[in-house]
C-alpha cells in the first residue's frame, strides 16, 4: 500500500468521526455519542462533565447496565468484578452505582473518552449471554398453582396474596398457608426476586422487623423464596437466611423443581413445631 | 411444563396491564439504585385456541436518575423486552415512519429476530426538562401499563 492510500484512509477515518459524531448539551454537561456499535446493537453515548480547573470526569451515565438490564441481563456480582477488572485494564472504573467512568485533564480528554466508551461496548458484551427464559416466570404464579392442589389434612386454608399491617406499613405475602390446629404454626412465604438483590434483602429486613413485634404475625413461620439465586451476592443471601425461619434458594433454570417442593417443606414447618 | 407465548406479543402489547408499582415508587427506586423490576399477569386471547391464557410478564424500569440518557423502560415476556422506551443518540432508522431520526424512541417488536429490537421515535419533552417521574408516567402510559394509585411503599421510608 503506497503511502498516498494510507493517508485517504487516515483522512476517512478522520472524516468519519467529524461527520458522525454527535453531540448534545444537556442541563450542565455534554453528551458525545461516538460511531461505535455496542454489542447491544446501540451507539456509545458519554457524559462529560467538568470539574474544578481542567479535570473533567468522562462517564457512560449508568446507559450501559442500564440498557442491559432492560433486554434481560442482570449484570450479577461475579460478572462485575470481571467487567471492572477488563476496565481496569483501561484505567476505567465501574463504580458502585454502576457508572464506567474516568477522571482525567483536558490534554487527556479524547483519549479517555475512547477508553470510556471501549469499556462500555465491552461490558455491552453482556447481552451474548442472556437467555430466553420459560422457566423464570413468575414464580408467584407457580406457587399459587401448586398450593392450589395442595390440601394435607392439617391445612386450614392458604391465602393467595395476603396482606398484613406491620408497625408502620402494610405488606403481601405472595402465599400464606394456616393450620387447622392452633398449637400448630403458619407459614408466610415470600418471593425475593434478582433486581438490585441487596436492596430486595434489606427491604425484606423491613417486612420482617415491621411485622415481627405484632402480635399475630409475629408468630409466623417466615420462609423466603430467592429467586435466581446465583445471581445475589452472598451478603444479601445471609441477610435474607438470618431473617427467615427458612430459606429457599433457586438457581437460575431449577425453578419448577424447586416450586414443586415447597409445600413439604411447609408441612414440615407446620407439623414440626406443633405442640 | 412452561409454556411459550411469544406468539401472543402483540395481544400483550395491546392488551391493559397493571403492575402493583406505584409512580412514587418507580422514581425512588430510579434515585436509590436505579433499577425496578416488577412481575405481573396479563389476560389475552389465544387466537390458536379461542380460549384466555394468562400470560406472565415484567416491567422493568432502569437508568441513573440524574442522566436521562441512561433511562430505560421495558416489558419482558419470557426475559426477553417486547416494548419499552429508550434513548439514543446516533441518528437510527425510524421502522414506523420511514427516515432517520435520533432521542427518545419506543422499541418495536420484530417477529423476525424474536426481539423488541425496532425502534421508533417518540414525541417526548427535550431531555433537560424531563422528569424521571413524566418518564415513567409517560412510557407507562403508553404502554398501556396501569400502576398502583396507592404508594403502599410510602411508608418504607
Amino acid at each position: 500500500m503506497n503511502q498516498l492510500a494510507c493517508s485517504e484512509i487516515r483522512e476517512s477515518i478522520a472524516g468519519l468521526f467529524a461527520d458522525r459524531a454527535q453531540i448534545a448539551k444537556l442541563k450542565d454537561y455534554c453528551v458525545v455519542t461516538l460511531p461505535l456499535q455496542t454489542v447491544d446493537n446501540r451507539h456509545v453515548s458519554l457524559i462529560v462533565e467538568q470539574g474544578i480547573g481542567d479535570t473533567f470526569l468522562v462517564h457512560d451515565g449508568g446507559k450501559t447496565e442500564s440498557a442491559l438490564f432492560a433486554q434481560g441481563v442482570n449484570v450479577t456480582q461475579n460478572k462485575l468484578e470481571y467487567l471492572r477488572a477488563s476496565a481496569g485494564c483501561y484505567g476505567v472504573t465501574i463504580a458502585d452505582n454502576h457508572l464506567i467512568q474516568k477522571i482525567c485533564k483536558l490534554r487527556t480528554l479524547n483519549a479517555t473518552i475512547l477508553e470510556v466508551a471501549q469499556c462500555a461496548i465491552l461490558t455491552s458484551q453482556e447481552i451474548i449471554g442472556h437467555k430466553v427464559s420459560f422457566e423464570e416466570e413468575n414464580i408467584a404464579r407457580r406457587l399459587k398453582s401448586v398450593f392450589a392442589d395442595w390440601h394435607p389434612p392439617f391445612l386450614e386454608k392458604v391465602v393467595f396474596q395476603g396482606t398484613v399491617h406491620g408497625e408502620t406499613a402494610t405488606h403481601n405475602f405472595p402465599v400464606i398457608a394456616f393450620p387447622k390446629r392452633a398449637q400448630q404454626r403458619t407459614v408466610a412465604i415470600k418471593v425475593l426476586y434478582p433486581s438490585h438483590p441487596q436492596w430486595q434483602a434489606e427491604r425484606y429486613g423491613f417486612l420482617v422487623h415491621d411485622i415481627r413485634s405484632q402480635p399475630i404475625y409475629g408468630s409466623w413461620v417466615r420462609m423466603a423464596v430467592i429467586s435466581r439465586s446465583d445471581e445475589w451476592p452472598k451478603k444479601a443471601v445471609d441477610l435474607v437466611r438470618n431473617l427467615s425461619h427458612e430459606t429457599i434458594e433457586i438457581p437460575t433454570g431449577t425453578e419448577i423443581e424447586a416450586i414443586d417442593s415447597v409445600p413439604s417443606l411447609v408441612a414440615d414447618l407446620m407439623t414440626n413445631r406443633a405442640a | 411444563m412452561a409454556k411459550e407465548y411469544f406468539h401472543l406479543v402483540e395481544a400483550v402489547r395491546l392488551a391493559d396491564k397493571w403492575f402493583d408499582v406505584s409512580i412514587q415508587e418507580i422514581v425512588r427506586q430510579f434515585h436509590a439504585v436505579g433499577k425496578l423490576e416488577v412481575h405481573g399477569d396479563v389476560d389475552v386471547i389465544d387466537p390458536n385456541s379461542g380460549s384466555v391464557e394468562t400470560v406472565p410478564v415484567r416491567l422493568k424500569a432502569s437508568g441513573n436518575a440524574e442522566y436521562s440518557i441512561s433511562w430505560d423502560l421495558a416489558l419482558l415476556l419470557h426475559n426477553v423486552r417486547i416494548d419499552g422506551f429508550g434513548w439514543e443518540g446516533m441518528p437510527f432508522p425510524d421502522i414506523l415512519k420511514g427516515g432517520e431520526c435520533k432521542g427518545w424512541h419506543r422499541h418495536i417488536w420484530n417477529p423476525a429476530t424474536g426481539n423488541a429490537d425496532g425502534k421508533t421515535c417518540v414525541d417526548i419533552y427535550e431531555v433537560p426538562l424531563l422528569s424521571v417521574e413524566d418518564f415513567a408516567i409517560w412510557g407507562l402510559r403508553a404502554m398501556n401499563v396501569g400502576f398502583n394509585r396507592k404508594d403502599e411503599s410510602a411508608r418504607l421510608f
